[in-house]
């Protein structure tokens, strides 16, 4: 690459414009990376029907409930393994702004079904014998510095049947989840408190014998769209139909039911590469511009037209090129980050292709007529603009 | 200083048609973070008018203590009953208290054109005290359902959006073969994107029993803290209480949030991209226009004028660009119909593109042009002006 020289000494001939448009395009693909990332990690999610778990929830909408009853039908589907129940609980610990979620469940059944949070045996003994039990996500008890044996006050968004929204639990153990990083979704647990639902069915006034949704692991992960089927057939056409589908389709409707992602998403990074595309061929053109009679310099000395054309168009390449690259590498340190509740785990591959696709077709069309100009120069005339 | 500055800039902006391109170039990039901007805080205009439009101020909403949304609220027939007697209600003429309790829970419809699932909310009153209360709900078709009787009415933002929700059409809903009776328009917009029926009706449909919140209506606006301190001082009664628009103002806060934060976060991520794609095309503009700069600081124009009127240059086109902006988040979006399920209820409401957005487009969009022509300004009135002179 004897060009090199030649190519680097055209980019830092006005620092401040490379800088300045490398920056430009950097956040351009940084939120490009941010943006679609999310959408195409959520379509993922969507597509993926092979998993062993699937989540039955309420074919009525998000939070309407369903009955405990629905459990004995399920048991007779074919192709599952373990079901579990688990019903939401919100609230706070002494202070409104320390937020703490819950689950009251069917502790063993609970646990069998998600392999990937590890609990004692005897703790789950525990559960068992304690009523107001609680086992404790590990991230939760750190949050809180809880330990096993405390007694932790907690108000709820349920009231119980005495009238009051404050319930008291018996901390008995402390579950963790092996592997956070291949399972994001389910290292959510961990930031939450487990309890027992006959428990907490009995003392709260209201919505009795009802759950949130129910969690049903199979046997064969490629059966998943057949069981989920039997599941919603054995409740089509009554009060409570119910939807099955696999733990990351769900978690993606929970985003997409909220917001039409896609359209969002494409109109933000529509405009902001339009955008990028404006400054980028303004400054290739600006630059061209101030060195017509370099080009004609070179055309003298032998460089022929198609190199002189390579030249013009190879700058904007590797400034939009590299730019691509920081953007979607810091997307994919900083994505994780804010998605593990949703279960992004890291920026899809397709997201990073397309990135610099879209990159290098930017650079060559923003290139294209300035580096076509540079070709066609005629040599004296050039020369004697200057 | 002034009349040098007010010269260069009235040179300077009949200049601009001679330079298309740069000044484009300028204006695109804020048009694009201001319509960008624009475009998602209209969603939350959108929200607070259909959430503001239809409360009253002399209506109260209760729900079971701790809770904000209706769908875990519970509230059990002696509770209820106490409620009637709490201060501050007003009673209808025949001395009964206005306090309608009521059911809600939700329906999967079919969409119309597309045949998509889609859940709305299914609320379920008592005749006609719950119309008593809701004096805004208006028969456009048909009549109000009957007790005991498998009987709906559609609220008008429904009727047309989904199948079987035509005057006489039977329709399934929970399980059950309901008749439409009557469609109904509501000066609250959120209720008209609700199916109504009887509450005892609904609750023996799907095997509950309660309800989930209390409509009040108030003898007056300030009797709503004669009610409030009852509850607080009544620790038997697990409720509360808020102002009607305080509630619905409330249910919507989440989502508002949410799409502040990221209207602001994208925002300003682009904002400061437009800042370096501004403050590099004015560079080059500076740099084309050396001559013609040095020119006028050579002839007795000082440094100071020359920035001023660079600033303003540059001001003038980000106004340009946040107005663009601006219009055209407006002509694509305002009156959209967006719908989303906020917390579990579907919600149905119009983005609004307010005078106040566009101020707020454009007002940022001045910052970003203050800020790229800080930098091109100062370099122009520093460029040394016998070099400048002298170069081609």
């Amino acid at each position: 690459m004897r060009y090199l020289p030649l190519i680097w000494a055209g980019l830092w001939r006005k620092p401040a414009r490379t800088v300045l448009t490398f920056l430009a395009a950097f956040l351009a693909f940084l939120l490009f990376g941010l943006l679609q990332g999310t959408n195409q990690a959520l379509a993922i999610g969507v597509a993926n029907v092979s998993s062993d778990r699937l989540w039955v929830v309420s074919r009525n909408g998000g939070r309407d409930n369903l009955p405990l009853a629905h459990l004995s039908k399920m048991r007779d589907v074919d192709g599952i393994v373990g079901i579990a129940h688990a019903t939401g609980f919100g609230g706070f610990y002494q202070d409104p702004r320390n937020t703490v979620s819950g689950t009251a469940a069917d502790v063993e059944a609970f646990f069998a079904v998600f392999p990937e949070l590890h609990v004692a045996p005897e703790q789950l003994d525990a559960m068992r014998r304690t009523a107001t039990g609680a086992l404790v996500g590990s991230t939760l008890a750190e949050r809180f510095g809880w330990q096993v044996g405390d007694r932790v006050p907690l108000t709820s968004e349920w009231t119980n049947r005495d009238g009051t929204n404050d319930w008291v639990f018996d901390i008995v153990g402390i579950f963790g989840a092996s592997n956070p990083n291949s399972a994001a979704m389910v290292s959510a647990f961990t930031s939450r408190i487990v309890t027992n639902y006959r428990y907490f069915d009995e003392a709260r006034a209201g919505r009795n014998g009802t759950v949130s949704q129910y969690f049903v692991r199979i046997a064969n992960p490629r059966r998943s769209v057949a069981v989920g089927d039997a599941i919603d057939a054995l409740f089509a056409n009554s009060a409570h139909e119910t939807r099955t589908e696999t733990e990351s389709q769900s978690v993606s409707n929970l985003i997409t039911e909220f917001v039409d992602l896609n359209f969002l998403v494409t109109g933000i990074v529509g405009s902001v590469l339009f955008t990028l595309f404006l400054v980028t061929g303004n400054t290739v053109t600006q630059s061209l511009q101030e060195r017509i009679g370099e080009f004609a310099v070179l055309k003298t000395v032998g460089y022929t037209d198609g190199q002189v054309f390579r030249l013009v168009v190879v700058e904007p390449l590797v400034v939009c090129v590299s730019a691509a690259l920081l953007g979607l590498f810091a997307a994919g340190q900083v994505l994780p980050a804010l998605g593990t509740s949703i279960g992004l785990v890291r920026l899809p591959p397709i997201t990073i292709a397309s990135g610099l696709a879209i990159a290098v077709t930017l650079a060559l069309v923003c290139g294209f007529l300035p580096a076509q100009r540079a070709r066609r120069l005629s040599i004296v005339d050039a020369l004697g603009r200057r | 200083m002034l009349k040098q500055s007010a010269a260069i800039t009235m040179l300077n902006l009949r200049n601009l048609v001679r330079r298309p391109r740069a000044s484009l170039v300028v204006i695109a990039g804020i048009a694009g973070v201001v319509g960008v901007l624009v475009s998602m805080l209209a969603m939350t205009v959108g929200l607070v008018r259909l959430t503001e439009d239809g409360a009253r101020e002399d209506r109260a909403v209760v729900l079971s203590a701790g809770t904000n949304t209706e769908l875990i609220s519970y509230l059990d027939r002696s509770t209820v009953a106490a409620m009637t007697e709490a201060p501050g209600i007003r009673r209808a003429t025949n001395g009964e208290p206005l306090v309608s309790p009521e059911v809600l829970i939700n329906a999967r419809v079919v969409e119309a054109g597309g045949g998509a699932e889609s859940a709305v909310p299914f609320r379920g009153m008592t005749t006609p005290l719950g119309f008593e209360v809701h004096p805004e709900i208006e028969l456009l078709e048909g009549r109000a359902f009957r007790q005991g009787v498998l009987e709906v009415i559609v609220g008008k933002g429904l009727r047309d959006r989904f199948r079987g929700l035509a005057l006489g059409s039977q329709v399934e809903l929970r399980g059950s073969l309901w008749t439409v009776v009557g469609v109904f328009a509501s000066g609250n917009r959120l209720h008209e994107s609700e199916l109504i029926a009887d509450a005892s009706t609904l609750n023996s449909v799907v095997q509950s029993n309660g309800y989930q919140s209390l409509t009040v209506m108030l003898q007056g606006r300030d009797s709503f803290d004669e009610l409030a301190q009852f509850l607080s001082v009544d620790r038997r009664l697990p409720v509360e209480a808020q102002r009607e628009a305080a509630f619905y103002a409330e249910s919507t806060v989440q989502l508002r949030t949410i799409v502040s934060f990221l209207a602001y976060v994208v925002g300003g991520i682009m904002a400061l991209g437009a800042t370096f794609g501004a403050i590099n095309t004015l560079y080059s503009t500076i740099a084309n226009r050396s001559v013609e700069i040095a020119t006028l600081r050579a002839i007795g124009f000082r440094g100071s004028s020359v920035v001023v009127a660079v600033l303003i240059e540059t001001l003038v086109l980000a106004a340009a660009g946040g107005l663009l902006g601006g219009v055209v988040a407006w002509a694509l979006f305002n009156g959209y119909t967006v719908s989303t399920t906020n917390t579990g209820r579907p919600l149905v409401f119009n983005m609004a593109v307010s005078g106040q957005l566009l101020l707020v487009g454009v007002i940022w969009a001045l910052v970003i042009g203050a800020v790229s022509g800080l930098f091109p300004a100062i370099r122009a009135a520093r460029l040394p002006v016998a070099s400048a002179l002298r170069a081609t």
